[in-house]
C-alpha cells in the first residue's frame, strides 16, 4: 500500500492512540471523582497522576516523531507502507476462536483453529493433509494436557 | 542462620521422586524453549501459569526453577552453532562462540558455555540462599512510605535501563500501572475504569495480561516469519555433529581462563539479576565489557576468544539467582521471569515479601534448592548425556511447534479465568502489545507496571493519609530517603553504564548481520 502523507507512519500512530487511550482513561477516572477531596486522595488521584504521565511521555514521543519526520523532509514523498497481513490474520482467527468457542467447544473448534494457524504460518498453502492429520492430534494432546493432566474443564457443543 | 538451614532442608522435598520428576521436566521444557530461536524459558514459563493452577504450589515453583535455569542456558546453543540466540541474554555468546564455531571449535564452545552457566548459576543461587535472610531482615524494617520509595525506584530503574527508549518505556509502565488499576478500588468499596462492564468489577486476571503480554503479542511476531527462510538459517544445525569429548576443554584452557574470570562474571550477572528490570542480557553485557577490559588480549574478542563466552554465559545464568532476591524479599520482580514468577505465587493467594519466609517456607526452601540443582545438573545433563542431541531441537516442525503453543497459550486464559470475556481481553492485550512492540515499547515494564501497580498505589495512599497529606513523609522516614537518594544516583549512573553497553550491543548485531550477509553470499 502506498501513501503520501508522511505523517501516517507508526512511529506517530502509536503514541496518538495510546494518548487517546489516556485520555480516556482520565477523563473516566475524573468523572468518578476529584483526586482530591477535603484534603485526603481519592480514588481517582493515583490513575490520574499515571495516566497524566502517560500522556507527556506520549507528547515526547510525537515530537521526537514529527521532528524525525520533518528532517526527513523531501527524501521521499510517497512511502510504501508493508501490511502485516500474517499478523492481522493470526489476530482474526483468534478473534473468532474467542467468539465462537463457548458456542461450538473445544472439540469441534480446536483443529480448525490448529488448522487455520498452521495455513496463515506457513508460506503457502501445501501439505493440506499433513497439516489436517497434525491438527488433529495436536488438539487431542492438548485435550489430555488440559482435560486429562490438569483437570480443567473446556466447553463443548453437547454441552 | 535458622533460614538458610530451613532452605537446606529443601532438598528432601526436591528428592522427591515426583517433584523431581517436574524439575527434570521443566529443565527440557526450558531447554526446548530457550535453544528454539524466538522462544524463551518466559515464554515457557507462560505457558505453564495456567496449568500450576492445579499443581501443589511446591512442584509448580520447583518446576519453573527448571525452565528458568535451563531456559537461560539454551539460548547459548543455537548463538553458537548457527549464530542465531536462542535467546537474547546469547547475543554476545553468539559473538565470539559462533567465532570459535568457524574455526572448528564449537563443541568446546559449547563446553565453555555450559561450564560458566553451570558456575554462574550455582554462585548466583548459593547468593540467593545466602542473602535471602539477610534481605528480608531489612525488608522488615522497612515502613509504608520506604516501600513507596521502593517500588518508585524499582519503577524508575525499569525507564532507566530502557536507554535508547526512554520515554516508551514510560509509556509502556504506565499501561501497566493503568490496567492494573482497572476494577474494585484496593481501599474503597468503588469501581473504576470499568466503563459499566460487570466483568471488569474484578479486575483483569494476571494470567490473562500476561499471556496476552508475553505469548499471544510473540505469536503475532512470529507470524511474519518467512518459514522458508527460518528453515535455510536452522539447516545449518543439521549438519552439525558434536562428539561428547570434544565438549570439555583441556586443562591449560581452563588455565588460561581461570577462575576469577567465571566468579568476577557470577557476581556481576548476580548483583544485575536484583536490579529491577535489568535481567539477563544486560548481565550479559556487562559482564562481556567488563572481560574485555580486564583481558590481556581484548583484541582476541568478537574473533572467538573462550573468555567471552565464558562472561557471557556465566553471567547471565547468575541472574536467576540475583533476580529472585527482591522478588520474594521485597515483592519487586527482578526481571520479566520472576514477575512471572511472582504470578504464580499470586494464583496460589501469596502475596511475595518478607512474610512469604515465615508462612510459605516449605514452597520456598525447596523452589531455592531447586534452582542451585538445577544449576548444578546443567553440567552432567548437558555435556555427559543430551549435549549431542540439543542441536536437534531446531530440526523441530516451526508450524506444529507455534500452533501448539497457539493452541495452549490461548486455552491457558480459559483455563485460569473460566471466562471467554478474559481469553478476549487477552488477544486485546495481545493485539495492542504486538504494536508496541513492533515500535520497540518494551513489554517487560508493561507486565512490572501491571504487578507493581497496585503496590505502589496502596503505599502511596495509606503513606498521604496517616500524614494528613503532607509529602514530606518520603523526605523524614529514613528508610524512604535511603531509597530516593539511591533512586537519584541510578538516575546518574545508570545511563552512563548504559552507554558502553550500547555500543558492544550495536557492534555484536553488525557482526552477527555481516556473517549473515556472508552466509547467504555462500
Amino acid at each position: 500500500m502506498k501513501i503520501k502523507t508522511p505523517y501516517l507512519c507508526s512511529s506517530v500512530v502509536t503514541p496518538a492512540a495510546v494518548m487517546l487511550m489516556a485520555a480516556v482513561y482520565a477523563a473516566n477516572g475524573l468523572r468518578l471523582s476529584a483526586p482530591i477531596v477535603d484534603g485526603q486522595l481519592t480514588e481517582t488521584f493515583f490513575p490520574t497522576i499515571v495516566a497524566l504521565l502517560c500522556i507527556i511521555a506520549c507528547i515526547a514521543l510525537l515530537i521526537k516523531a514529527v521532528r524525525e519526520i520533518k528532517a526527513k523532509a523531501g527524501e521521499a514523498e510517497v512511502r510504501e507502507i508493508k501490511v502485516p497481513v500474517k499478523a492481522f490474520l493470526t489476530m482474526a482467527l483468534m478473534a473468532v476462536f474467542v467468539l465462537l468457542f463457548e458456542t461450538l467447544g473445544f472439540v469441534v473448534l480446536a483443529p480448525f483453529f490448529v488448522f487455520g494457524f498452521m495455513m496463515i504460518y506457513d508460506d503457502k498453502p501445501q501439505q493440506i493433509g499433513r497439516k489436517i492429520i497434525y491438527s488433529i492430534i495436536i488438539s487431542a494432546l492438548v485435550f489430555v494436557l488440559y482435560e486429562v493432566c490438569f483437570d480443567i474443564r473446556f466447553p463443548e457443543l453437547w454441552g | 542462620m535458622d533460614q538458610i538451614l530451613q532452605i537446606l532442608a529443601g532438598t528432601a522435598a526436591v528428592f522427591q521422586p515426583m517433584n523431581l520428576l517436574y524439575l527434570f521436566l521443566g529443565f527440557f521444557i526450558g531447554i526446548l524453549f530457550g535453544a528454539l530461536p524466538g522462544l524463551t524459558s518466559m515464554l515457557a514459563i507462560v505457558l505453564l501459569l495456567p496449568m500450576t493452577y492445579t499443581m501443589q504450589l511446591q512442584a509448580a515453583l520447583i518446576m519453573c526453577m527448571g525452565v528458568y535455569m535451563a531456559g537461560i542456558y539454551s539460548g547459548s546453543i543455537t548463538a553458537i552453532t548457527i549464530n542465531i540466540p536462542g535467546a537474547p541474554s546469547a547475543i554476545m555468546t553468539a559473538l565470539d562462540g559462533n567465532a570459535m564455531m568457524r574455526k572448528g571449535q564449537g563443541a568446546k564452545a559449547i563446553g565453555y558455555a555450559t561450564i560458566g552457566s553451570a558456575i554462574g548459576g550455582t554462585i548466583g543461587a548459593l547468593l540467593l540462599i545466602l542473602v535471602s535472610p539477610l534481605a528480608v531482615e531489612l525488608a522488615l524494617k522497612i515502613r509504608t512510605p520506604g516501600k513507596f520509595s521502593l517500588v518508585f525506584f524499582a519503577l524508575v530503574v525499569i525507564i532507566f535501563i530502557e536507554s535508547k527508549n526512554r520515554w516508551k518505556a514510560v509509556v509502556s509502565t504506565s499501561l501497566g500501572l493503568m490496567v492494573a488499576t482497572i476494577g474494585m478500588d484496593i481501599m474503597k468499596p468503588v469501581a473504576r475504569y470499568t466503563f459499566g462492564n460487570p466483568n471488569l468489577l474484578e479486575g483483569i486476571d494476571e494470567t490473562t495480561l500476561i499471556i496476552g503480554a508475553f505469548a499471544l503479542s510473540e505469536l503475532f511476531v512470529q507470524a511474519s516469519v518467512n518459514n522458508a527462510e527460518y528453515k535455510r538459517l536452522t539447516s545449518v544445525a543439521n549438519s552439525v555433529k558434536f562428539k561428547r569429548r570434544d565438549f570439555f576443554p583441556t586443562w591449560k584452557e581452563h588455565k588460561a581462563i581461570g577462575l576469577w574470570a567465571y566468579l568476577r562474571a557470577s557476581i556481576i550477572g548476580y548483583f544485575i539479576g536484583v536490579l529491577p528490570g535489568a535481567g539477563a542480557s544486560m548481565a550479559s553485557f556487562v559482564s562481556y565489557i567488563e572481560a574485555k577490559r580486564v583481558s590481556k588480549h581484548p583484541e582476541k574478542f568478537g574473533e572467538g576468544a573462550p573468555e567471552g563466552v565464558v562472561a557471557s554465559e556465566t553471567s547471565n545464568n547468575a541472574v536467576c539467582g540475583g533476580a529472585l532476591v527482591p522478588m520474594l524479599s521485597l515483592g519487586i520482580p527482578g526481571d520479566g521471569t520472576t514477575a512471572i514468577l511472582m504470578g504464580v505465587l499470586l494464583v496460589y493467594g501469596i502475596v511475595p515479601g518478607p512474610n512469604l519466609f515465615v508462612e510459605q517456607m516449605d514452597a520456598i526452601g525447596p523452589m531455592y534448592m531447586a534452582l542451585l540443582i538445577s544449576a548444578a545438573v546443567l553440567l552432567p545433563l548437558s555435556l555427559f548425556l543430551f549435549g549431542p542431541y540439543y542441536l536437534r531441537i531446531v530440526r523441530i516442525n516451526r508450524l506444529v511447534l507455534y500452533s501448539a503453543i497457539a493452541l495452549v497459550a490461548i486455552l491457558g486464559t480459559y483455563a485460569a479465568t473460566y471466562s471467554v470475556f478474559q481469553m478476549g481481553i487477552s488477544v486485546l492485550i495481545g493485539i495492542i502489545m504486538y504494536f508496541l512492540r513492533k515500535e520497540k515499547y518494551p513489554n517487560v515494564s508493561f507486565i512490572l507496571g501491571v504487578i507493581l501497580g497496585p503496590l505502589m498505589e496502596e503505599y502511596l495512599r495509606t503513606s498521604l493519609t496517616l500524614s494528613h497529606g503532607s509529602v514530606l513523609v518520603f523526605f523524614t522516614n529514613i528508610d524512604s530517603v535511603v531509597f530516593l537518594v539511591i533512586t537519584v544516583l541510578f538516575c546518574v549512573l545508570l545511563p552512563r553504564a548504559n552507554r558502553k553497553s550500547e555500543k558492544l550491543e550495536a557492534e555484536a548485531e553488525e557482526k552477527m548481520e555481516e556473517e549473515m550477509t556472508k552466509g547467504e553470499e555462500k
